[in-house]
């Protein structure tokens, strides 16, 4: 499925003759879908930055399309252990101080995850762009000496989304997306994602680092940098139990 | 014995009559606790009542009728079958039901999330019938900007003030609901503010939201389920026999584990342990303030005895025995309580009835909304009166009496004829 959407991202980055919508909607569901593999492993690094504290962790994270993912803490030592499990659209967490797994309720799901500026719910977002928004092509062409497009989406009529439109800009030589800024529905910018470090990992371009800013605190930010990442690796769903959960996937 | 009971009778209110200054001071004394009794219970209960219509209507009704799991679970799984809830609805047409039953009212309630560019809060998600609950909740009442839903709304929804402010909310504004649906699956299903209220109480203010029962059913997959059926009836002491007749009428479905039939005193316990306390300290300063009553009446009683050791005295002589004797310090000490007990209490309606139409006001006392459990306290108190509370205090009344006599009793029982009736110039 995954290797499906490459051809045809390539077919029609060779052809070009795609019309506006069409080549709008298949730019965005590639972005959409780069870091989403049918399987995948890998290990990031997040750093969180607020007003008033600064944390640095280190996560081994395993995912199996998008019902199921798993995230282990591997450092700081402090927080060693601690894990998350998503299978079944339950969310636990695993606690390894006091031995305890604990359900998060769905009420929890937006919240931030791991005291970052993502939501549970960007981690394991489930709808796809291209099902919940009309997507334009704003401008095809240079930006600073390099050709992109820049992508408007607007929600659809009733899609349960809280965004009032949503903004990326996408490099034209290799799809690779460079933000994606969020608006509210008075046209505010409400958070920016910048993504940067293009390299292969695991047999695909990837952005390696991700960051994303909250505009009402610009001094704050959370960012993510892949230093492994591997996709269609061989686990199955079994992998994603409450033992491995307990056992941060070993 | 008849004519003796009577003697007895006529010789109390005698030998009352006879020493009346004596007699007014301990009356006075009962006439003013009796209507003080009366006149705080009766604020009690009105205060009581309120809280208790209050919570009702900003909650799940008086008696609520939900699966027995979701008090708990408060989850959509735990909702009502088609054929519970038409059963549970056929129940309360039933004589001795309908005739309390003021308003009844399908609900949809589920906890879940609401968002929007701003961020995240848990949510108390209620999905209602607009015209039904508009009549039936006080949070229509409560708006203060926009409108309450209306029949013909879909995604629209009413949200606390505290809810707009922590999620950066306008009217018209862009919130998205999230929660677990029938299916077990998480779904989000956007709708628009149409309407703000401000309860008083922050956390109502800051969870609740109501939408539109077709659109929690469409978005849920649950159809034209209800979680909770409210219901209000006329007054909260009609609760425990509407209680026990739908719990009689609804005993299949109960045993069957389909529906549970709960009080409010069930479904919010911190309101009724509040009402519960209150009562208690009510109690307790009656208690005190009857105690040092008491107290007078004993000596009063106790004094008339010890003066009057010549004529108990007499009257043994003449052929009373110990035990007349005490009865007739017993009586006297019950006739002179069941009197002023009496004409107390009617003191105590008197001066509440006075209140009545106005309510006492005591919003002097805080700026504020005062709240406690999810019930905004109206600072104006409608006494509240009833024939069990009057009978209470009437009893009460004269179980002190009873009480207070029984020492002087006691003593005049013991009397020593022969000491009595000696000359003592």
């Amino acid at each position: 499925m995954r290797s499906m959407t490459l051809l045809t991202v390539l077919i029609l980055v060779g052809a070009g003759t795609a019309s506006g919508q069409r080549t709008a909607q298949e730019i965005i569901d590639h972005v959409d879908r780069i870091m989403r593999g049918e399987s995948s492993r890998g290990v990031a690094t997040m750093d969180v930055v607020t007003e008033n504290w600064e944390r640095s962790m280190t996560m081994e994270v395993w995912s199996l399309g998008t019902e199921y993912s798993l995230i282990r803490i591997t450092a700081p030592k402090k927080e060693e252990g601690t894990a998350t499990l998503m299978a079944d659209d339950e969310i636990w967490n695993y606690l390894p101080r006091v031995d305890r797994t604990i359900k998060i309720p769905a009420s929890m799901m937006m919240g931030a995850w791991m005291g970052s500026h993502f939501t549970n719910d960007d981690l394991v977002k489930e709808s796809r762009l291209i099902e919940d928004y009309d997507i334009e092509v704003s401008h095809d062409g240079d930006r600073e000496g390099v050709r992109v497009w820049e992508l408007t989406l607007t929600p659809k009529e009733e899609a349960a989304v809280v965004w009032g439109r949503i903004e990326y800009q996408v490099r034209q030589n290799d799809w690779m997306p460079t933000w994606a800024r969020y608006y509210d529905e008075d046209g505010a910018l409400v958070r920016t994602m910048s993504f940067s470090d293009y390299r292969q990992m695991g047999g695909r371009l990837v952005p390696a680092v991700m960051e994303l800013i909250p505009e009402d605190k610009p001094e704050e930010r959370t960012l993510v940098r892949y230093t492994e990442l591997e996709f269609d690796i061989d686990i199955d769903e079994n992998f994603f139990s409450l033992r491995a959960l307990r056992s941060g996937g070993r | 014995m008849m004519s003796r009971t009577s003697t007895l009778f006529r010789l109390a209110s005698r030998n009352l009559r006879r020493y009346l200054r004596r007699t007014a001071l301990t009356s006075s004394a009962m006439i003013v606790g009796g209507a003080l009794m009366i006149f705080s219970l009766s604020i009690g209960d009105g205060g009581h009542e309120d809280w208790i219509e209050s919570g009702s209507r900003m909650g799940s009704g008086h008696i609520t009728i939900q699966a027995p799991g979701f008090k708990t679970s408060r989850k959509i799984e735990d909702r009502l079958s088609t054929a519970a809830r038409a059963n549970a609805e056929a129940a309360l047409q039933q004589p001795g039901v309908a005739e309390h039953v003021i308003s009844v009212v399908p609900q949809l309630a589920i906890g879940g999330l609401a968002s929007s560019p701003t961020g995240a809060r848990p949510a108390q998600i209620i999905g209602v019938d607009p015209v039904a609950e508009a009549e039936f909740s006080m949070l229509d009442d409560r708006l203060i900007e926009g409108r309450y839903l209306e029949s013909g709304d879909r995604l629209a929804a009413y949200v606390g003030a505290g809810m707009m402010e922590s999620l950066d909310l306008r009217l018209n504004s862009r919130l998205v609901l999230t929660a677990q649906d029938a299916d077990g699956e998480i779904s989000g299903q956007l709708v628009r503010v149409v309407g703000v209220f401000r309860s008083g109480v922050p956390e109502i203010d800051q969870t609740l939201v109501h939408i539109p029962l077709a659109t929690g059913g469409a978005w849920l997959h649950s159809g034209d389920d209800v979680t909770t059926i409210a219901i209000l009836v006329n007054g909260s002491r009609a609760v425990p026999s509407i209680q026990r007749a739908l719990q009689r009428e609804l005993a299949t479905e109960i045993d069957n584990g389909e529906l549970a039939v709960l009080s409010w005193r069930e479904v919010s316990p911190e309101l009724n342990a509040a009402v519960r306390i209150d009562d208690m300290g009510n109690y307790i300063w009656q208690g005190i303030m009857f105690g040092i009553i008491a107290l007078g009446i004993v000596n009063t009683v106790l004094m008339s005895v010890m003066y009057r050791k010549r004529e108990f005295g007499l009257l043994q002589a003449l052929g009373f025995t110990p035990r007349q004797t005490g009865g007739l310090v017993i009586t006297e000490g019950l006739a002179l309580t069941a009197v002023s007990g009496f004409f107390g209490i009617a003191l105590g309606l008197f001066l509440t009835w006075l209140f009545f139409r106005n309510g006492l006001d005591f919003s002097f006392t805080w700026d504020e909304n005062f709240t406690f459990s999810g019930v905004v306290v109206d600072p104006i108190i409608v006494p509240l009166f009833s024939v069990r509370r009057v009978m209470q205090s009437l009893l009460f009344i004269l179980t002190i009496g009873t009480l207070a006599s029984l020492y002087p009793a006691i003593r005049a029982m013991r009397i020593d004829v022969a000491e009595a009736m000696k000359f003592e110039r």
